[in-house]
């Protein structure tokens, strides 16, 4: 059985507020203890590279790097859609403290093992 | 033989490092003439074995140890090796897969060496994971799959079931891969569709060796 929350993130530079809520988000729930991941994929795969999180920074939201470091200290943990990493030429030597390349199968078994998954579009 | 280095720093090679190179060259050619060459003759060799700790003081002693444990496999083969260095002190590691009178089985030892002003050995510490049955290792029964780069939006799924379909129920498919996704991605596969994932090894390489046998 799995208890882990999986918090789905689309968007990096573009968008820096649909960039950072799934952040915000999975950081409350591993303050609290939770097991929880933040799954990057799309343009968002860049935020678990190095620099990726530099100058993400909505207004009335944390900024993204300093974000990224709480939930990952936190003991929060991000992957990446391989699909989205290959396609974008980002590597396992690219990739910051905290972030991991996976594939669907991943997260679908954890899926099947009863973990729960948030959507932000 | 796959041989990485892997200093810390970017400093030239040093004698030392290059003794250790050596001695695991020779090792893992069974060149043993060669690799007692490379040994001072008192040589102080302490091993740390499953028995227990192990000593010998001379360099014929030691390389008959070495001899006692790889001369014989047949097959022999290098699963994984490497040599470096530590401040002055030679590192090599590697793991040999073998077949002998008690069946395939593997063994990965750990050295640390000082090599005295001849560029020769003068001491070994060694530990040693003891020889390791295979239990589902016999050649007939075990199927090689490179999945190469394969990730997992380029058909892995399909190209690993379609092996694991072509062998037998508990036979094993050992897949290779060096797609960071397929990575994570080949265990959860296999266990979903109902294989036993036997063993996952990261050679060093850059590649990920996953042993599954078929379960259904």
């Amino acid at each position: 059985m799995s208890d882990k929350l999986i918090f789905n993130c689309t968007h990096g530079k573009e968008d820096p507020e649909r960039a950072t809520l799934p952040f915000v988000a999975a950081n409350i729930a591993a303050a609290a203890g939770q097991e929880a991941i933040v799954l990057c994929t799309i343009e968002a795969v860049w935020l678990g590279t190095e620099s990726g999180t530099d100058g993400i920074a909505q207004p009335g939201l944390p900024v993204l790097g300093d974000l990224y470091r709480e939930f990952i200290d936190n003991g929060g943990n991000v992957w990446l859609c391989g699909a989205c990493t290959k396609p974008r030429g980002i590597t396992e030597e690219q990739l910051v403290k905290g972030s991991t390349i996976v594939g669907a199968a991943k997260v679908v078994e954890e899926v099947i093992s009863g973990a729960k998954t948030v959507a932000f579009a | 033989m796959s041989t990485e280095t892997n200093d810390i720093g970017s400093t030239p090679p040093t004698e030392t490092r290059k003794v250790g190179a050596a001695f695991l060259d020779a090792l893992a050619a069974r060149r043993f003439t060669a690799a007692r060459s490379l040994l001072a003759d008192h040589v102080r060799f302490r091993m740390l074995l499953p028995s227990g700790l192990k000593t010998e003081a001379d360099a014929d002693a030691t390389i008959g140890r070495f001899i006692g444990w790889f001369a014989d496999g047949d097959p022999f083969e290098v699963e994984a090796s490497s040599a470096g260095e530590v401040e002055g002190r030679a590192a090599v590691t590697y793991r040999f897969r073998l077949h002998d009178a008690d069946g395939w089985q593997v063994i990965e030892q750990h050295l640390m060496l000082d090599v005295d002003a001849d560029g020769r050995v003068k001491a070994i510490d060694l530990l040693c994971s003891g020889f390791r049955s295979i239990a589902m290792c016999e050649p007939d029964r075990v199927h090689r799959f490179d999945a190469g780069n394969l990730g997992c939006a380029d058909g892995l799924a399909g190209e690993f079931r379609r092996h694991m379909q072509q062998i037998p129920v508990g036979h094993v498919l050992v897949v290779s891969t060096r797609d960071p996704a397929a990575k994570e991605d080949l265990p959860p596969l296999a266990r979903m569709m109902g294989h036993v994932v036997r063993s996952i090894e990261a050679p060093g390489d850059g590649r990920l060796l996953m042993s599954v046998e078929r379960g259904r």
